[in-house]
C-alpha cells in the first residue's frame, strides 16, 4: 500500500497515486485529457487505457470489445492503482483540442461599446486650493461627472480611498479611474496615474455544459481582440448537467470541486488570452457571462440540487454582480462580473443572452431561435412577447451516446456525402485532421445520406438487403460502414448502428416536438416564422438541406433557415459593451414565458410523432417527400 | 323550437377490404367477408353511409389452449385439440363468419413448432371451412418470421388477413403478404403515431394501403379498454378527416382480453359477490366487444359462442336503420 508513480502517455505527464484510486480520478487529477461520458459509473465505455508497464487492478468491463481485451484495454474509471503503473491514453480515448464555435456571430454583431460594464474614464483635475477645498473624492466624482451622464455620485471601494490622496497628488491630479457598473450603480474601483495608462478589456464568456467559450475585447473600441475556448472540465462528473448535480450531491466536497472545475477551466482560457496577448491581469477589467442555469449556479456557487427536483425552482432568475475575487476569476480582482439572467431551471441565461445577440426581441418579424446545445432549447417571439422551452434532446447531437460520436473536435466527421451508385462516401473532418469520430452535424448529413439512398426505411432501420458493401451486423446491431479500418489506419471501422440512429432520431424528435408545440402555444405555423435562427455547438456546420430532411427542422423555404453560430457568447458581448443591452436582457428574461413541456401531455404525443425520418404526419413534410418521389 | 339533429360532413371514408377468395377469384373459399366503406362514426346511420356490418372472426388455436376456464372450454368439448375441427364447430354450429387461426404452438416457449407444422394447421383449416381466415403468428418476432412466410404461402390465393407487422418487425410477413397475394394486419401498442408508422412502412414496400386492416393493441373491460378505445375513435377521426395513412379498417382481439380478466374467470365460490362464473365470463368478452364496436371496429376476434350471439343481436340492432 501506499504511493505509486503513475506515468500517462502520450502526454507524458506523472503523478503520485495512492492505492486503490481510479486511473481515471489520478488521470483527470493531472488534466491528462482523457474522455469520460458518465463520471466514472463504468457506464459510457469512453475512458479506455491500456497499462503498458506495472499493474492495476481492472474489472473486466462488458463494454471493452474481446478484441479490445486482447490488447489490454482496461477502463481507467474501473482501474485501480496497485503500484508504479504506465498507462497509455489510445487516440480514441483522448479527448481532442475543440474547435467550438469561438467567433459566436455570423452576422450577430456587436457594435462600439455605449456604456460597458466597466471602463476606463481618463480624468484631469485642478489640485485644491484655498477656494477650491472640496475634499479628493468629491473632487474625483467631480470629474467622473463631466465626462459621463452619471445618476448619483459612483462608490469608491476601500482600497482605492486608502490610496485616493496619494495617487491623485503623485499623479499631478492627471489619473485615469476604473468606473463599473454593480447592480445599476456606478463605483469606482481602480485608480491610476495617467503616465500608466495601457488599454482595458473585457471578457464575454459563454458557459456552456460541454464547452467554455472565452472572447477578449477591446473596451474602447468593442472590437474583438481574442478568443480562447476548451472542454469544461466538469465534464470528469459526467456529460450532462443533471448527472453534475448528482454528482454535487454525493458529498459537499463534490459541490466545490464543481465550482473549482468550472472556474480552472475559465481561468486556463483567461489565462491563455493574457499569455497570448501579452496582457497583465489587472487589465481585464470586467466580464459578462452567459450559460444555463445549472451552469450558472455552478459558477456561482449557489447550492443545485433543487434545480433537478419537481417543481424544478432555480435558486434565482436574476443573479447579483459581483466581483471577480468573490466569484473567482483570475482578471482585476475588483472588476465587475456580470451573469445573463435566466428565465427557468431549464431555460437559462445563455438563452436570454442569444435571444438579445439575434435582435429578435427588438423587431415585428416573429422568429425562433433554436439553441442546440447538450441540451436544446427553443424561444420563439418578436417586440411584444417571446415564448420558450427546453426541449431535452439529449446530447446526441453534440457525439454523445452514439458508438462513434464525438465531439465536434479534430477528426470529428464533420459532412458527409453518399454515392449511392459507386457506393462511395464522402467526408470531411474538422480541421481536416485524421477521422477519429462522427460528430452532431456529420450525424444529421449521413442520416439524410442513409433515407435518400434508401438504405434506411422511415423508422431508420438498416435495410440488409441493398446493394451495398456498406451495411453489415456487428455484434448482433445492423448498421452502416462510414469510414472502413484500414482506410484510415484504425482497426475497427467507423459505423453507424441502428441504436446510434435510433439516439438521433430522439434528439431530433425532441428538437422538432419542442418547437411544435411551442408555435401551438402561440397559436401559429412554422410557415408563419419569418426566420428560424439555429445556434449551438454544430451549428456553423450543419446542412440545413439535410436537417429538413430527417425532419428536425420544418420544412421551409432553407433561406428562412440561418445558422447564427454561438448565440450566447455574442449576447454575453453585447452586456459586456453596452447599457442598453444590459438592460434589455433584463427585459427579455422578465417577459419570457416559460413552458415546461415535460408537464404538457402533448409533447410526449409530438415527440413520438417527430420518431419517424422525416416525420408520421409526412404531409408535414412537402419538399421532403417529393424529393422522395423523384427518387422512386 | 324544433330540434336538428347536428349532422357533420366528413371528407373521406374508411376504406373497404375484401377478405377471402372464391373459386371465380382464384380461391376455394365459399363466401367472402368485406368490412369498411364507412363514411362517418359508427353506426350514425342519419349522418352518412355505412355499408357493410362490422363482423365477428371466432378464434382458433393450433394447440389446445392451456387453462381455460370451464365455461369457456365446453361449448367446445371435443375439438380443442383440433384445430380443423375446431373451426368446423365454429363455423357450422356458432355462425361464426371468420376463423382465425392463430399459431401459438410455434413460439418457442411453449411447443416450439416449426413452419411446416404451420403450414399443415392452415391447410387443415381451409379444407374443413369455406369462410375467410385470419392467420396470425405466435407473437414472438423471430420465430414469425420463421412460420409465417410457410404459412402464408399454405394458403396463397385465398386472400386471407395475415397479422402482424409491427414497427420492429414488419418486412417479413409484408414481403408474404405481398407474394401470396393476402392482405395484412399492421400493429401498435395504442399509439397512433406508431400505427402510421407502421402503415407508412408497409406501404412504401410496395402492398397497397386498400390491403391493410389496423390493429391497436386491445385492452379488455376494466383493464385499459378505453385507451384502446379512444385511440380506435381518433383513428376512426382521422379516416374521415381524409388522412389515407389511417383510413384502414379496425380490428380487435377481445377474446384472450376479455378472457384475461380475473372477473371473467374466477370461480362463484371463490368469490360469490360476483355472481355466477357461467355468465360473468360470457358478458366480460360481450360487453368488451360491444364497447369496442362503437368505438370503431370493423373485425371482432372473439372466443365464447355465447358472447359471439349476443354481440351478433346487438350489431343487427345497430345496423338497423
Amino acid at each position: 500500500m501506499g504511493t505509486h508513480i503513475i506515468v500517462f502517455y502520450p502526454e507524458g505527464k506523472c503523478a503520485e497515486a495512492q492505492a486503490g484510486e481510479t486511473l481515471l480520478s489520478v488521470a483527470h487529477g493531472l488534466g491528462v485529457a482523457l474522455d469520460s461520458a458518465c463520471g466514472g459509473q463504468g457506464a459510457c465505455g469512453k475512458c479506455k487505457v491500456i497499462p503498458r508497464l506495472g499493474k492495476v487492478d481492472a474489472e473486466k468491463s462488458p463494454l471493452l470489445s474481446p478484441d479490445e481485451e486482447k490488447e489490454g484495454y482496461i477502463l481507467a474509471c474501473q482501474a485501480r492503482v496497485t503500484g508504479d503503473a504506465v498507462v497509455e491514453v489510445p487516440v480514441e480515448s483522448q479527448r481532442g483540442r475543440l474547435q467550438i464555435l469561438v467567433r459566436g456571430e455570423h452576422g450577430l454583431e456587436t457594435g462600439a461599446p455605449e456604456g460597458p460594464l466597466a471602463e476606463r474614464i481618463e480624468l484631469e483635475m485642478e489640485a485644491p486650493t484655498l477656494k477650491d477645498n472640496v475634499d479628493d473624492l468629491n473632487r474625483l466624482t467631480r470629474a467622473i461627472k463631466e465626462q459621463r451622464a452619471v445618476e448619483a455620485s459612483p462608490g469608491i471601494t476601500l482600497p482605492v480611498l486608502q490610496a485616493l490622496p496619494k495617487v491623485l497628488r503623485e499623479a499631478g491630479w492627471k489619473v485615469d479611474a476604473l468606473v463599473g457598473e454593480m447592480e445599476g450603480k456606478t463605483h469606482i474601483f481602480g485608480l491610476q496615474p495617467a503616465s500608466e495608462r495601457k488599454p482595458v478589456y473585457g471578457l464575454a464568456i459563454d458557459v456552456g455544459t460541454t464547452t467554455v467559450v472565452v472572447q477578449l475585447v477591446d473596451l474602447e473600441t468593442g472590437a474583438l481582440v481574442g478568443t480562447a475556448a476548451g472542454l469544461n472540465d466538469q465534464i470528469a462528473f459526467g456529460n450532462d448537467v443533471i448527472s453534475r448535480i448528482i454528482a454535487s450531491e454525493e458529498q459537499s466536497e463534490r459541490a466545490a470541486a464543481l465550482q473549482e472545475k468550472i472556474l480552472e477551466t475559465i481561468n486556463r482560457l483567461i489565462e491563455e488570452l493574457i499569455t497570448k496577448h501579452e496582457l497583465e491581469r489587472e487589465q481585464i477589467i470586467c466580464a459578462s457571462c452567459a450559460g444555463n442555469t445549472v451552469m450558472t449556479q455552478f459558477l456561482l456557487g449557489i447550492e443545485a440540487s433543487a434545480l433537478r427536483r419537481e417543481p424544478y425552482v432555480p435558486a434565482a432568475r436574476h443573479f447579483p454582480g459581483v466581483e471577480a475575487d468573490e466569484v473567482g476569476l483570475t482578471i482585476h480582482p475588483r472588476g465587475p462580473v456580470r451573469v445573463s439572467p435566466a428565465v427557468s431551471s431549464y431555460v437559462g441565461g445563455d438563452i436570454v443572452a442569444g435571444t438579445l445577440a439575434t435582435g429578435m426581441d427588438e423587431v415585428e418579424a416573429v422568429q425562433a431561435l433554436i439553441d442546440l446545445g447538450t441540451n436544446g432549447e427553443v424561444a420563439i417571439g418578436n417586440k411584444d412577447w417571446l415564448v420558450c422551452a427546453s426541449c431535452s434532446a439529449g446530447p446526441a447531437f453534440e457525439g454523445s451516446g452514439i458508438k462513434h460520436g464525438m465531439y465536434a473536435g479534430p477528426g470529428a466527421i464533420e459532412r458527409v456525402e453518399y454515392d449511392a451508385l459507386s457506393d462511395e462516401i464522402r467526408c470531411r473532418t474538422v480541421g481536416e485532421a485524421k477521422p477519429r469520430g462522427i460528430c452532431g452535424s456529420g450525424l444529421v448529413d449521413t442520416i439524410a445520406c442513409l433515407l435518400r439512398a434508401g438504405l434506411i426505411d422511415r423508422a431508420g432501420r438498416i435495410d440488409l438487403g441493398r446493394p451495398t458493401r456498406r451495411t453489415r451486423v456487428v455484434d448482433e446491431e445492423p448498421g452502416f460502414v462510414l469510414l472502413w479500418g484500414e482506410e484510415i489506419g484504425r482497426e475497427e471501422d467507423i459505423f453507424l448502428g441502428e441504436n446510434d440512429i435510433q439516439n438521433l432520431i430522439r434528439s431530433k424528435a425532441a428538437v422538432y416536438a419542442g418547437l411544435s408545440i411551442l408555435l401551438k402555444r402561440v397559436d401559429m405555423k412554422a410557415s408563419e416564422l419569418e426566420q428560424i435562427l439555429v445556434a449551438g455547438a454544430f451549428g456553423n456546420y450543419l446542412d440545413a438541406e439535410n436537417a429538413v430532411t430527417i425532419g428536425m427542422l420544418p420544412d421551409l423555404p432553407l433561406e428562412k433557415i440561418r445558422f447564427v453560430g454561438n448565440s450566447s457568447v455574442a449576447g454575453a458581448r453585447m452586456a459586456l459593451l453596452s447599457a442598453e443591452a444590459r438592460k434589455r436582457t433584463e427585459h427579455i428574461a422578465a417577459k419570457m414565458t416559460n413552458f415546461d413541456l415535460s408537464a404538457e401531455s402533448d409533447f410526449m404525443e409530438a415527440y413520438v410523432a417527430g420518431l419517424f425520418l422525416p416525420h408520421t404526419d409526412t404531409s408535414l413534410f412537402p419538399s421532403v417527400m417529393e424529393k422522395c418521389a423523384e427518387r422512386i | 323550437m324544433v330540434f336538428e339533429v347536428p349532422v357533420e360532413k366528413w371528407a373521406s371514408a374508411v376504406n373497404t377490404v375484401t377478405l377471402g377468395a372464391t373459386a371465380a377469384e382464384g380461391g376455394t373459399r365459399a363466401s367472402t367477408v368485406t368490412v369498411g366503406g364507412s363514411t362517418t362514426l359508427p353506426f350514425l346511420h342519419f349522418e352518412g353511409e355505412i355499408p357493410n356490418r362490422p363482423v365477428i372472426a371466432m378464434e382458433v388455436l393450433d394447440m389446445e389452449p392451456q387453462s381455460w376456464p370451464e365455461t369457456l372450454s365446453a361449448p367446445f368439448d371435443g375439438v380443442l385439440n383440433d384445430p380443423a375441427a375446431w373451426a368446423k364447430k365454429c363455423v357450422e354450429e356458432y355462425g361464426a363468419e371468420m376463423i382465425c387461426l392463430r399459431l401459438l404452438s410455434a413460439h418457442p416457449d411453449s411447443l416450439n413448432t416449426g413452419p411446416e407444422e404451420a403450414a399443415a394447421a392452415v391447410k387443415k383449416v381451409l379444407g374443413a371451412v369455406g369462410v375467410p381466415l385470419i392467420i396470425w403468428g405466435c407473437g414472438q418476432a423471430d420465430k414469425d418470421n420463421e412460420i409465417m412466410p410457410r404459412a402464408s404461402e399454405a394458403a396463397a390465393g385465398e386472400n386471407c388477413l395475415l397479422g402482424s407487422a409491427e414497427q420492429d418487425n414488419y418486412k417479413t410477413i409484408t414481403a408474404a403478404c405481398l407474394a401470396d397475394g393476402h392482405k395484412l394486419i399492421t400493429a401498435a401498442p395504442i399509439d397512433i403515431n406508431i400505427q402510421k408508422q407502421v402503415n407508412i412502412l408497409v406501404t412504401e414496400m410496395g402492398l397497397d394501403a386498400g390491403r391493410i386492416v389496423m390493429f391497436q393493441a386491445t385492452g379488455g373491460l376494466g383493464y385499459g379498454m378505453e385507451y384502446a378505445y379512444s385511440i380506435m375513435e381518433r383513428t376512426r377521426l382521422a379516416a374521415l378527416g381524409g388522412d389515407k395513412m389511417l383510413s384502414m379498417p379496425l380490428l380487435a382481439v377481445v377474446g384472450p382480453e376479455a378472457w384475461k380478466a380475473k372477473e371473467a374467470k374466477t370461480l362463484e365460490a371463490d368469490a360469490p359477490q360476483w355472481g355466477a362464473e357461467k355468465e360473468r365470463g360470457v358478458l366480460w368478452e360481450a360487453m368488451t366487444a360491444t364497447c369496442f364496436l362503437h368505438g370503431g371496429t370493423d373485425i371482432l376476434v372473439m372466443w365464447h359462442p355465447k358472447a359471439v350471439e349476443m354481440v351478433r343481436t346487438t350489431i343487427d340492432g345497430l345496423m338497423k336503420k
